[in-house]
């Protein structure tokens, strides 16, 4: 562990004086990774959304799939508050009614055989 | 006539891995799982392995059913509201993990993803521009 501690320390150090010969660009670069590096091991994924509207949302669509099927809808909870041929159609539907966070998606048919990339 | 655009972020990324790949973490409660996906227009939706989504403490068959085709063949999933965060920008999704533990696909798609960025990618020099669209 020790060794360990000593090797992470020494490496620093390399990487910092090679640092100082980079461009300002490439440090900006360096910045922006080492930034999404430290975010990405981060656990908590903070959202307005509750996990209990999550679970509801999820059964909405199960429900009411067919009815709006090949639109999309824009829900706050389990309220219907937008829906549209396009995203934007359904978010500005529900912003114009008070809810701009509602969550906004695509409903496929259950008989839909949807693209999956290859 | 330039056609100027402006982003939140910029992610580089390997060029050596097959695709482009990119970190990507879904959460749910107080879980969170970290994986590499790779961006793919052509698909519909975003697919993740099961096992991410049983990681986050979701019962799969529970989720939306939905088939998915690829050029193989076809699979069945089950779709659930995530939250999703790629180079640090957070989205509610909803994406899908196949019923066979056996697939391995972990892909950001059209709906769920790419619908909600303004994306620029320059792949010859491995470097990927984000903001959020929505």
């Amino acid at each position: 562990m020790y060794n360990l501690f000593v090797m992470q320390v020494e490496a620093l150090k390399q990487i910092k004086r090679q640092i100082v010969l980079l461009d300002p660009e490439s440090k900006r670069e360096l910045a922006d990774f080492l930034q999404h590096t430290v975010e990405d091991s981060s656990d908590a994924l903070p959202t307005h959304i509750s996990d209990a509207d999550r679970h509801a949302q999820t059964e909405w669509i199960k429900t009411n799939r067919e009815k709006y099927a090949h639109r999309y809808v824009a829900l706050e909870g389990t309220e219907l508050v937008g829906s549209g041929k396009t995203f934007s159609e359904a978010k500005q539907e529900a912003t114009e009614k008070g809810f701009p966070n509602a969550f906004v998606t695509y409903v496929f048919s259950e008989k839909d055989v949807v693209s999956g990339g290859l | 006539m330039p056609y100027l655009l402006e982003f939140e972020t910029f992610l580089p990324y390997d060029q050596g891995l097959d695709g482009i790949t990119v970190q990507t973490t879904i959460g749910f409660s107080d879980s969170a799982v970290t994986f590499p996906a790779k961006i793919d227009t052509g698909s519909s939706v975003c697919i993740f392995e099961r096992s991410h989504g049983e990681s986050l403490g979701l019962e799969i068959e529970s989720g939306v059913f939905q088939r998915i085709g690829t050029a193989t063949g076809t699979f069945n999933s089950y779709g659930f509201h995530v939250a999703l965060k790629v180079a640090g920008l957070i989205f509610d999704s909803l994406v899908f993990f196949p019923e066979n533990e056996h697939i391995k696909k972990n892909i950001l798609g059209r709906h769920g993803w790419l619908e909600l960025v303004k994306l620029g990618l320059v792949d010859y020099e491995g470097k990927l521009y984000l903001s959020k669209h929505a």
